[in-house]
């Protein structure tokens, strides 16, 4: 275990013991991260929140897994990218997932200038592949860098910097209105 | 161009650019405005996917904690279920295997329990000489 991780791997050992404090303090800790990637995934929706719950949840269930190996946030991304994925495979209609955005949307967001922002992004990563769609969310919204993306999706070095280029592109694309402004 | 473009984008990844890759670039954004507002462009991109903090509703802990807190009663609930379920099945077993040995004996005794009780002594050493 790498020194800069035993704070995680305590606290996680204490949660494994038992101590709902502990856990609860991982869940508010990293609720963001995982919020980042499951929403860049599958956009602001009850399944978004579904599979962050899942996420915890998973987590919870196989707390004692959990070596120090790696930081705990990174930990947790990769369950929610594999989660996130699964769940894109999942999805049997665009016109389903429509509804459940707008349902979920009208429950009590707020309008703000930066919901608006928020809703441009997850629509232009709605148009991206889930290939192209992951390699963004965790490269470019979360900062992981080339091969920590590469190490997460358990794939080649240039399989990422090609798809992240492409998706780059078709971002700057769709988003040129507001690259420009 | 497109290997410019590709230069530019692969110029923000870790590794970067060769020192000739860098050179032909650097050259490039200083004779092409258009490609200066593709950089432009994608350091915008950047920003804006990097400051991008999307959230779950509000409470969102607390459901998560709940949740957990009824997969794990419900784990109990399920055990012992299962628990009272072989239990009963075994003492049912019992309780049907004493019936049966009262009808048949008449008693409790040990003998009775062991199926001994019709057995004699001379039966039984001829029995165990048998093996």
């Amino acid at each position: 275990m790498k020194e800069a991780y035993r704070k995680d791997f305590e606290l996680v050992k204490k949660a494994a013991e038992g101590d709902q404090f502990a856990f609860g303090a991982i869940v508010r800790q990293f609720e963001g991260l995982v919020a980042k990637t499951v929403i860049g995934m599958l956009g602001n929706t009850q399944e978004a929140e579904d599979t962050g719950q899942e996420v915890f949840i998973r987590f919870y269930r196989s707390m004692n897994q959990y070596k120090g190996d790696s930081a705990l946030g990174t930990y947790l991304t990769r369950i929610a990218i594999n989660l996130s994925l699964n769940a894109l495979k999942k999805q049997k209609s665009h016109a389903t997932n429509e509804l459940s955005k707008m349902e979920y949307q009208l429950s009590g967001d707020d309008e703000t200038e930066s919901t608006d922002n928020r809703e441009i992004i997850e629509n232009a990563l709605a148009q991206l592949e889930p290939e192209f769609r992951s390699v963004v969310v965790l490269r470019l919204v979360e900062g992981y860098s080339t091969k920590e993306t590469a190490d997460l999706l358990k794939l080649p070095l240039g399989t990422v910097l090609s798809r992240l280029s492409r998706a780059q592109k078709k971002l700057k694309s769709l988003l040129k209105k507001e690259l420009t402004h | 161009m497109e290997t410019l473009r590709a230069l530019l984008i692969k110029s923000y990844e870790e590794g970067g650019l060769t020192p000739e890759e860098q050179h032909l670039l650097d050259g490039a954004l200083a004779d092409h405005e258009e490609l200066r507002q593709e950089q432009t462009e994608l350091e915008a991109l950047h920003k804006m996917l990097a400051n991008y903090t999307p959230a779950f509703k509000p409470g969102f802990a607390g459901r998560v904690l709940e949740t957990v807190s009824q997969a794990t009663a419900s784990s109990d609930d399920n055990l012992y279920f299962l628990f009272k379920r072989f239990a009963l099945t075994g003492v049912a077993a019992i309780i049907a295997l004493l019936i049966s040995v009262y009808f048949t004996d008449g008693n409790f005794s040990f003998d009775a329990l062991l199926g001994l009780s019709d057995l004699s002594k001379d039966n039984l050493l001829l029995a165990l000489s048998t093996f």
